[in-house]
């Protein structure tokens, strides 16, 4: 899903730095919970930059940034590359600022909170969400290496 | 200013039960504290559990998170996890007014009201004979203040497999009861509970400093899982509760936002200097007796500063810490009840088979009330799969912390420096001997190969680092030849009339079960000591300026 179709507000009335973390924000939303935050999520999240991240990016973590700017879709293979390749990384931290944020939000509790499952389905469940973060892995990385050069 | 019967210094866990038996005996008490308080959080958080507030309160991002997103931990903190955004005032202002060197020990003071233990974990450990093989003092001498204290404090547990470790405690209100992980763990224990016994392997029903029953209008219990963030029905002891109590009577007296800097002995007293914080001035304060109970390390810079001996090497103690991931199966396709505690769900205590001394102290948590984000934080995996899978995993998902007794050697030691800018530093070196560590692995094989028989299986092994228990202890130690830094059987310092020791620093050794009950008992000994020598005239009464 590209950016334009996540932004709700009208982007000439923002900064170029405030428009791309709105644009950041949208997409690790919609990357963890599968839909775009709330406004409050995105000031929440816009807030949180100069607390926890007042360095400035590098260039290879800039360059990463705007890739998930450009193409939300790729959020997850990007992070899930960055994990086994350099897990101490900007774009996983700020996805990580983004988790909490949501975590502590009474919207998305629901994908936070455990749920009771057979043994059965708990299995099944496992097993593909372990297949899926393995694929994630898989693609993830020759993506990274294309994008972080 | 008037003169007291008793300045002490520190508003912990030791400064209010050192307090109690003077204020009761009738004496006149003045407590010094910098007293840091959370004004920030306490009241934005709504009684209600965990779950519920998760699921509807809108602001539960200030609390969790913190309002400088204090809760989102990018650096290493492995130490005092629990320490959560509305309970960080408790080390707050350390660094400026406490400075510690070390590249070898992890230190977190206090300079709260109520100090660390108005986060701690509640866990109550009651020392036997052969834990206090090294001080001057047995399990008799405290055996009384046990009893005091924890009627102070309230106690809850059960008389299972632990009892003859801790003995008895005839105030003892019935256990919280434990959650879904615990039950299942603690049903296999009793299924092999022969084996596991006749292998060094006990296991019980946590001993918490919590109020299962109503007590001295506190409790019961809510078991809303809330209890790193908040105090609900103050069920779970703090020393503030003893502190409100002690406000209530006349002849105690209680002066926060005052950093106490040095004292000196004086003609018929103790003659203490403070720096008010408020408004920056010295002020001196006159005592009959002074008791430190500023935490082991904040007593022992105090004493050191006001003895001269900066550069002089005392020991330094604190329980090494391991703790432990596991993944329980008792608790695959297995419900989980929603109403529970966050404190320590079981105990146990595994003994080495060669050496009945030697022993490790492990404590079972669930992991859940702290936020899977944390979780998500370690996970190698996308943080959008890492959160499915955890979430998932949630339920089996527990913490086994891991103690180890100490005892001090050359190489665990703590110095006060003189500083550059007038404000000293302590400095402190803590290795450890290859026996040590290689006994301490030794250890943790033998508890975790217990636990995976009870379908707790490692994940990981995480070692903190030293002093990330935060029991310290052992610098101004019990027993400590005269002229040595250290203090006699009943807590007097070395070389003085009237100064007393009453927390964790007159320990010579600490075994591996917390330590803080058992300050707390020292501390109404001492307390209870002096106020009988303050009222026998054989410190000298008390005069009016
Ligand atoms: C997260 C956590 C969990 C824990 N869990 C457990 C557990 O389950 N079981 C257990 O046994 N122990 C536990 N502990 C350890 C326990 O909290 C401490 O051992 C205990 O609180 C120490 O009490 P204290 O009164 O000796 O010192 P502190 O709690 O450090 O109190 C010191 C007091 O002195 C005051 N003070 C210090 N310096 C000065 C000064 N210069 N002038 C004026 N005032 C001063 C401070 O304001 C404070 O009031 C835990 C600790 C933490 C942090």
């Amino acid at each position: 899903m590209e950016t334009a179709e996540l932004t709700a507000e009208p982007k000439a009335a923002l900064d170029k730095e405030t428009q791309a973390l709105r644009c950041e924000a949208l997409a690790f939303g919609h990357c963890l919970v599968g839909k775009p935050p709330s406004e409050l999520e995105i000031q929440r999240y816009i807030a949180a930059q100069p607390i926890l991240f007042p360095d400035a990016a590098s260039p290879r973590e800039e360059r990463l940034l705007a890739y998930c700017r450009k193409h939300p879709a790729a959020v997850a293979y990007l992070d899930a590359a960055q994990g086994v390749l350099g897990p101490e990384n900007l774009l996983r931290k700020k996805i990580l600022a983004m988790t909490a944020i949501l975590e502590t939000t009474p919207q998305h509790s629901e994908h936070f909170l455990s749920r009771d499952y057979s043994r059965l389905q708990l299995l099944a469940r496992l097993g593909w969400t372990g297949f899926r973060a393995v694929l994630r892995v898989l693609l993830g990385i020759p993506l990274l290496k294309i994008v972080g050069h | 200013m008037d003169t007291v019967d008793a300045i002490v210094v520190g508003s912990g866990a030791a400064g209010v039960n050192a307090a109690w038996p003077l204020v009761e005996a009738g004496l006149r008490v003045r407590m010094l504290d910098f007293g840091n308080k959370d004004r920030h959080y306490e009241s934005l958080i709504a009684h209600k559990s965990w779950s519920e507030l998760r699921r509807s309160d809108p602001h539960q991002h200030r609390y969790f998170v913190g309002d400088q997103l204090e809760g989102i931990p990018f650096g290493d903190v492995r130490v005092g996890a629990q320490l959560t955004p509305p309970r960080l005032f408790i080390s707050e202002d350390c660094e400026r007014f406490l400075p510690v060197d070390s590249s070898t020990f992890a230190v977190t003071e206090s300079l709260a009201e109520g100090g660390l233990a108005s986060g701690w974990g509640a866990g109550v450990f009651p020392f036997d004979d052969a834990d206090l093989a090294d001080a001057p003092i047995n399990r008799q001498d405290l055996a009384p203040h046990y009893e005091a204290v924890a009627e102070r404090i309230g106690v809850s547990g059960d008389q299972g497999d632990l009892q003859p470790f801790f003995g008895e405690c005839s105030s003892m209100m019935p256990p919280l009861e434990i959650d879904s992980a615990g039950e299942q763990v603690f049903k296999r224990y009793q299924k092999r509970r022969d084996a596991l016994r006749a292998a060094g392997f006990h296991l019980g029903k946590t001993r918490l400093a919590a109020c299962s029953e109503l007590h001295r209008g506190r409790g019961p219990h809510p078991h809303l899982d809330m209890d790193f963030w908040a105090d609900a029905k103050r069920a779970v002891y703090r020393p503030r509760w003893t502190l409100e109590e002690l406000k209530a009577f006349e002849n105690f007296e209680y002066q926060d936002r005052r950093l106490v800097e040095h004292f000196n002995e004086v003609p018929g007293g103790v003659e203490v200097c403070v720096r008010n914080i408020s408004n920056g001035q010295q002020e001196r304060q006159r005592s009959r007796s002074l008791v430190m109970a500023a935490g082991a390390l904040g007593s022992t810079r105090i004493v050191l500063r006001s003895l001269g001996m900066h550069d002089r090497p005392v020991p330094v103690l604190c329980n090494p810490y391991t703790y432990v991931p596991v993944l329980n199966t008792g608790m695959w396709g297995k419900p989980c009840k929603d109403r529970r505690h966050s404190l320590a769900q079981l105990t146990a205590l595994s003994f080495s088979p060669g050496d009945r001394s030697r022993y490790t102290q492990a404590q079972l948590y669930s992991y859940r009330s702290l936020l899977l984000f944390k979780l998500i934080k370690e996970s190698p995996l996308s943080r959008v799969d890492s959160m499915a899978l955890l979430r998932l995993m949630q339920p089996l998902l527990g913490i086994i912390g891991i103690h180890h007794g100490d005892r001090p050697t050359p190489d665990k030691t703590l110095r006060l420096r003189a500083g550059g800018n007038g404000q000293d530093r302590l400095e402190i070196e803590y290795v450890q001997s290859k026996a040590e560590q290689a006994a301490q692995l030794a250890d943790e094989k033998r508890v975790l190969a217990c636990f995976r028989k009870l379908g707790c299986w490692p994940i990981k092994k995480i070692s903190p680092g030293h002093g990330a228990a935060i029991h310290y202890a052992g610098s101004l130690p019990m027993g400590a030849e005269s002229g040595e830094p250290g203090c006699d059987q009943d807590c007097r310092l070395n070389g003085t009339r009237s100064v007393y020791l009453a927390d964790g620093c007159v320990f010579p050794s600490i075994p591996a079960k917390g330590l803080t009950f058992t300050i707390m008992a020292n501390a109404d000994r001492v307390g209870t000591g002096l106020a009988r020598s303050l009222q026998s005239g054989a410190l000298r009464a008390g005069v009016r300026e």
